[in-house]
């Protein structure tokens, strides 16, 4: 006799270590792995640029690794960024609000505009604006040594 | 600061940012109430807000390139270098500076020409290793002497300043020109023609530029252009023995050793070619691309790939846009110039102008003839797309041995990624597949790749040349030598039009392999699918926490659904399903509710609804999914197909043709033969057949605990009973256990009449196996074997009970029907039809009606019993086992109660096919193998065709097997008994009765069909 209630069939038990394939939708599969692609590029961005900084940093000594952002002149429009600084103070902002940093990697790091970060976080633009400001008030702050009331 | 303060000082920030300048400082006042530190902290923020401007507004990459040149400036006192002799070169004045150094004008003492000097940027003459490279490279590039190309002359050196000595030109740089105003036509095709010649001498000498901007192409006064900047480009060897493959990717950064600075190389972003953007190895071709965004810059004035704002979103338009037609951005360029610019620009190498002899050919052409069609021009998505699978992979791999890591390990693992084996002959996944993983496994914390300059070391050691394919035996020798962890190897190749793709993780340590995986596409583009299939297998596998992988990857979102809430709740369910199949309701509900469409979703309801008893629920979803099941993946489709054909029609037959074509379209999975050997075989009664599916589902899925019971079962019904117990050995071995497997050595222990070993069994049972409901209608079907009715009975009350305790009708109803059966075999009428009554209540499940309107039939209520059987027939009209066991047997009876024992017959025939079968009333031991049998063997014994009958009843006992335990394999002597008495053989008959009153000797004495077989009995004497 055979052990598998008719209700209990073979196909409650069969799937205990299933392994189906699951069909991806060629066309979303499309939209979200340019998202990922952008969230690593950024990622990979933001890596090359910091580490960079370091090693120049190293090659001219203490002296001009830390530039405050109050030295330093504007030039042709581009205010000059302490990139080890920022990476810094991204790592700090990183433990309070994750998502704000993926923001600013986006945008400041992988240069993608509003609409495009806010389609690669999937969140609305709105969101990524909030976020933004509020990333760029916190991380200023912090490049300027102007700290508030700490934690 | 912690999360949740800040998420209170976010919000307020951003509140207050809503007022007006002037409310919000009275806003933040009421909104803080009294909280001055919370109130202190928003104001500063909103201090920094303001103070901040255009913080972060520029794009990190131009920020980057302004500060990497301002430095190099700043390294420079303006001027100061003038007067100064270097060598024999008399500095004159500047004459400009960049990112690839300041340039001076300067005078050559001994040849009385001027020169241009240019030094290199501080980052790279600090580098010795850089250094010494580019003196190298400056030598041979001082070689090529065109008039299309700047000519260096020296390489000069003096106090530790380098410069390179070069031809001075009087003109302007063709960035300038561009800027100055828009190119008319001609120029462009003339400019063009001289760019490219400069490149096609390049090229002859093994010399590729890499960095073809319009900053490194001068236009002299007299508007000849000439390019710039040879020296510091790659040198290849120049037999020829370029790379058409990518078979050995440059690292994906390799900053300090390029020669351009960092600030240089992100301003022209622009000029790159995919494979320069993608770091791969770059050949002649690469310049063709870059000469092909300068055309298009000169003849249209924008750059073709979102040139304004340099970053990751240029890149992105490096590898996937199109550019906008120049025709239409310049309405008068001939079409034949906008095909020359698109063919330079295509993504593919293979598909742009292979050699800059053939551009100037077409350029030549349209300068003496313009006029010509276009080209149709390709897009490059597939290969992103198939990096970014692979990096998904790559995540996993990396997550595995972040879980998996020695406790000691503070440094990352390394792994060896072997070439991938690409025997498609598309050349669209050379390099591509390992160059994306790569990419994605340097970006885990705890992998590093060994790198390729140390691979290429090693296979020298090895004996091997630098460029020697990475296959995986090297791959682990390499391992073995470096100390990794693992080596990595992928493949991809074709079946008929299908690729097949796979990948393998193998501890070279231990030889383990740590991962496989394998998957079929059948385009190219589904390619990328399957990888991403393959990466989320692949996770699951090496047993990732959903959290875990949900923390580390972007998650995949799939198309059996549209909706990625509906997908969760879908694959939550699984999850749950595998270990606490009904608490997996509410998850599959959830999904169905979101997505109606999601046809899985509802196959899976189907068998939870099943699992809980609710049959006509389950029948309901698993049609839905049935008729849903075009949106399903293939595989999945066999799953609703089989599902629906054994739950809703019970069409066997069709259910086995689904489940073969299963096998044969999908050989490595082992369900289709699951289903067959658990359900479909035994059921037709094709034990053999069985058994062979059950080795295959084994063999296929060793870890599937039921398919070892089910194999064992099939054993049993063929009287293997030695072979049943070594499959349960197996399982044991492999420390599957399961409380059925109790069941099955009950039943072996009663075929062997071992009666101690079945008590110990089923003492087992009740303590500590959790199996007491299972066990307890065997132990019930063991006394009633033996007419040992009444506690029979309290066995199956027993189960009845634990039945209504989970809510489960379907159950308690059966074990009702079960009772009800036996008392009619055995002659209890009045009970059978209480018990019969009470059953129906519970359930009208196709096997409930069954066991009724038979135990009915049998114990004298015709009516009911053919109002049932009608309602079975319209029910399933297309059931195996209510078509060819169930109706027939029933039908039979009720003819018999007619006394048309002919008929009865005749009904009988249409079982014969499955008539040794085990139809699914029988499963989990209730009743219905070889009722046919049986009921044919009535029918001939009413109609006095002894020997026919004995026939009949004889086949029963010889499929001890099947029949087990169930009552009517004892009355089967009894009824053999009696046919042989009809055929006249008595002696026989004699022995026949002794051996049944033998077996009840203990049997309840107030049985009627007990005391008619006494009766009987005393007549022979």
């Amino acid at each position: 006799m055979r052990n598998e209630r008719p209700g209990h069939s073979l196909q409650s038990a069969a799937l205990v270590n299933e392994a189906y394939l699951r069909l991806v939708d060629y066309k979303r599969m499309q939209w979200q792995n340019r998202a990922h692609f952008f969230a690593v590029s950024s990622q990979l961005m933001r890596r090359i640029l910091v580490d960079h900084a370091r090693r120049r940093n190293q090659k001219r000594g203490a002296g001009v690794a830390h530039v405050s952002l109050d030295d330093v002149a504007i030039v042709g429009g581009e205010t000059a960024i302490d990139f080890v600084a920022l990476d810094d103070a991204m790592k700090a902002l990183q433990r309070i609000d994750p998502r704000k940093v993926q923001v600013v990697e986006m945008k400041f790091f992988g240069g993608l505009s509003v609409a495009e970060t806010a389609v690669v976080l999937r969140v609305s633009e709105v969101t990524v604006m909030r976020d933004w400001s509020s990333a760029k008030a916190w991380l200023y702050r912090e490049l300027t040594g102007r700290v508030g009331n700490g934690p | 600061m912690d999360p949740e303060r800040w998420r209170r000082i976010d919000d307020l920030l951003q509140a207050a940012l809503d007022h007006p300048p002037a409310e919000r400082a009275e806003f933040l006042l009421e909104a803080c109430k009294g909280d001055e530190a919370l109130e202190r902290e928003v104001s500063s923020l909103l201090a920094s807000h303001l103070a901040a401007g255009r913080f972060l507004e520029s794009p990190a990459m131009d920020v980057a390139a302004a500060a990497f040149a301002r430095d190099d400036d700043a390294s420079e006192a303006p001027g100061s270098l003038a007067g100064q002799t270097i060598s024999h070169y008399r500095i004159i004045r500047k004459l400009g500076g960049g990112g690839m150094g300041v340039v001076y004008k300067a005078e050559d003492i001994r040849l009385h020409r001027f020169v241009a000097l240019k030094f290199l940027p501080d980052d790279v003459a600090r580098d010795a290793h850089a250094l010494s490279r580019f003196q190298r490279e400056a030598r041979a590039a001082s070689a090529l002497n065109h008039p299309n190309i700047c000519t260096i002359y020296d390489v000069g050196e003096q106090d530790g300043r380098t410069c390179i000595v070069m031809e001075h030109l009087e003109g302007t740089t063709l960035k300038h020109r561009i800027a100055e105003g828009p190119i008319g036509v001609d120029d462009v095709v003339r400019f063009g023609i001289d760019i490219v010649d400069a490149l096609e001498a390049a090229h002859a000498h093994g010399i590729i530029h890499r960095d073809i901007t319009p900053a490194n192409i001068f236009v002299t006064r007299r508007g000849l252009a000439k390019v710039l900047d040879f020296g510091l480009a790659q040198v290849t060897p120049v037999n020829g023995h370029h790379a058409d493959h990518d078979a050995m990717p440059e690292p994906a950064v390799t900053v300090e050793a390029r020669l351009t600075s960092v600030g240089s190389l992100l301003g022209t972003m622009s000029y790159m070619s995919p494979e320069q953007v993608r770091a791969e190895r770059l050949d002649a071709r690469t310049d063709l691309f870059s000469f092909g965004v300068v055309l298009y810059e000169m003849a249209t004035r924008t750059l073709p790939f979102r040139g304004e704002v340099s970053g990751v979103a240029t890149i992105d338009s490096i590898l996937n846009d199109a550019p906008m037609s120049p025709t239409r951005l310049s309405p008068g360029l001939p079409a034949e110039l906008e095909r020359i610019i698109d063919k330079c620009l295509e993504k593919k190498r293979d598909l742009r102008y292979q050699h800059a002899s053939e551009v100037r050919a077409d350029l030549q052409r349209l300068k003496d003839a313009p006029g010509a069609e276009r080209d149709t021009r390709t897009h490059g998505n597939l290969l992103v797309f198939v990096l970014i699978a692979v990096a998904m992979m790559a995540v996993s791999v990396a997550l595995y041995f972040y879980l998996h890591r020695a406790p000691r390990l503070t440094e990352r693992e390394t792994i060896v990624l072997a070439d991938f084996t690409n025997t498609t002959g598309d050349p669209v996944f050379d390099g591509t597949l390992r160059q994306g993983l790569a990419i994605e496994l340097e970006q885990s914390p705890v992998i590093s790749l060994i790198s390729d300059e140390r691979i290429q070391k090693l296979l020298g050691l090895m004996g091997q040349p630098a460029d020697a394919r990475l296959t995986a035996e090297r791959a682990r020798d390499i391992c073995e030598r470096t100390s990794s962890a693992a080596v990595l190897d992928g493949s991809i190749a074709r079946l008929g039009n299908q690729y097949v793709l796979g990948l393998r993780a193998k501890n070279c340590r231990t030889g383990d392999v740590l991962d496989e995986e394998q998957a079929q596409a059948v385009r190219k583009e589904d390619v990328l699918n399957v990888l991403s299939q393959i990466a989320s297998r692949f996770r699951t596998r090496v047993g990732e926490s959903l959290a875990a992988v949900e923390e580390h990857s972007t998650p995949l979102e799939e198309a059996t659904t549209r909706s990625l809430e509906a997908l969760k709740a879908y694959s939550a369910g699984r999850k749950v399903h595998a270990s606490n199949g009904p608490a997996a309701l509410p998850l599959f509900k959830r999904a169905t509710e979101i997505d109606p469409k999601f046809a899985m979703a509802h196959a899976f309801l189907g068998t939870t609804y099943g699992e809980l008893g609710q049959l006509d629920l389950s029948a309901e979803s698993t049609r839905t999914a049935y008729q849903l099941r075009e949106r399903a993946s293939a595989r999945e489709a066999f799953f609703i197909a089989t599902s629906y054909d054994l739950r809703v029609t019970g069409n066997l037959e069709k259910a086995r043709q689904t489940c073969d074509e299963w096998a044969r379209s999908y050989p490595r999975a082992w369900e289709p033969h699951g289903f067959l050997t658990g359900i479909i075989y035994p059921v037709l009664g094709k034990y053999e057949t069985a058994i062979e599916e059950g080795k295959k589902t084994i063999e296929l899925n060793p870890e599937f605990a039921i398919g070892y019971n089910t194999l064992a079962l099939s054993y049993e019904a063929l009287d293997r009973l030695q072979d049943a117990e070594s499959t349960l050995q197996q399982a044991s071995v492999r420390r599957l256990e399961l409380p059925v497997f109790l069941v099955l050595r009950y039943e072996i222990a009663f075929l062997r009449g071992d009666q101690r070993e079945m008590e110990r069994l089923a003492a087992d049972a009740r303590r500590g196996a959790g199996a007491e409901d299972v066990m307890s209608p065997h132990e019930g079907s063991a006394f009633a074997y033996t007419g040992r009715l009444q506690q029979a009975k309290g066995r199956l009350r027993r189960a009845a009970d634990l039945a209504q305790q989970t809510a489960d009708r379907e159950g308690a109803a059966m074990y009702e029907t079960t009772s009800a059966v036996w008392d009619a075999l055995f002659g209890n009428a009045l009970e059978a039809r209480r018990s019969a009554t009470a059953a129906l209540e519970l359930s009208r499940a196709r096997d409930v009606e069954y066991g009724v309107a038979f135990a009915l039939a049998l114990s004298g209520d015709s009516t009911r019993s053919e109002v049932l059987v009608n309602d079975l027939e319209r029910r399933f009209p297309e059931d195996t086992s209510a078509r060819f066991s169930y109706v027939p047997a029933i039908r039979a009876l009720l003819a018999l109660r007619h006394g048309d024992s002919a008929k009865a017959i005749e009904l009988l025939e249409i079982a014969v096919p499955y008539e040794l079968g085990e139809p699914q009333s029988s499963f989990s031991g209730f009743f219905g193998s070889l009722y046919p049998v049986y009921v044919r063997g009535e029918a001939y014994l009413a109609a006095h065709k002894g020997r026919e009958a004995a026939g009949e009843f004889q086949k029963i006992l010889n499929h001890r097997g099947v029949v087990v335990s169930d009552p009517i394999g004892a009355l089967a002597r009894l009824e053999l008994g009696r046919a042989l008495v009809l055929s006249g053989d008595e002696p026989k008959a004699k022995t026949a009765f002794e051996d049944f009153l033998a077996l009840w000797r203990d049997a309840d004495p107030d049985l009627p069909i007990f005391k008619r077989a006494k009766a009987e009995y005393a007549r022979l004497q």
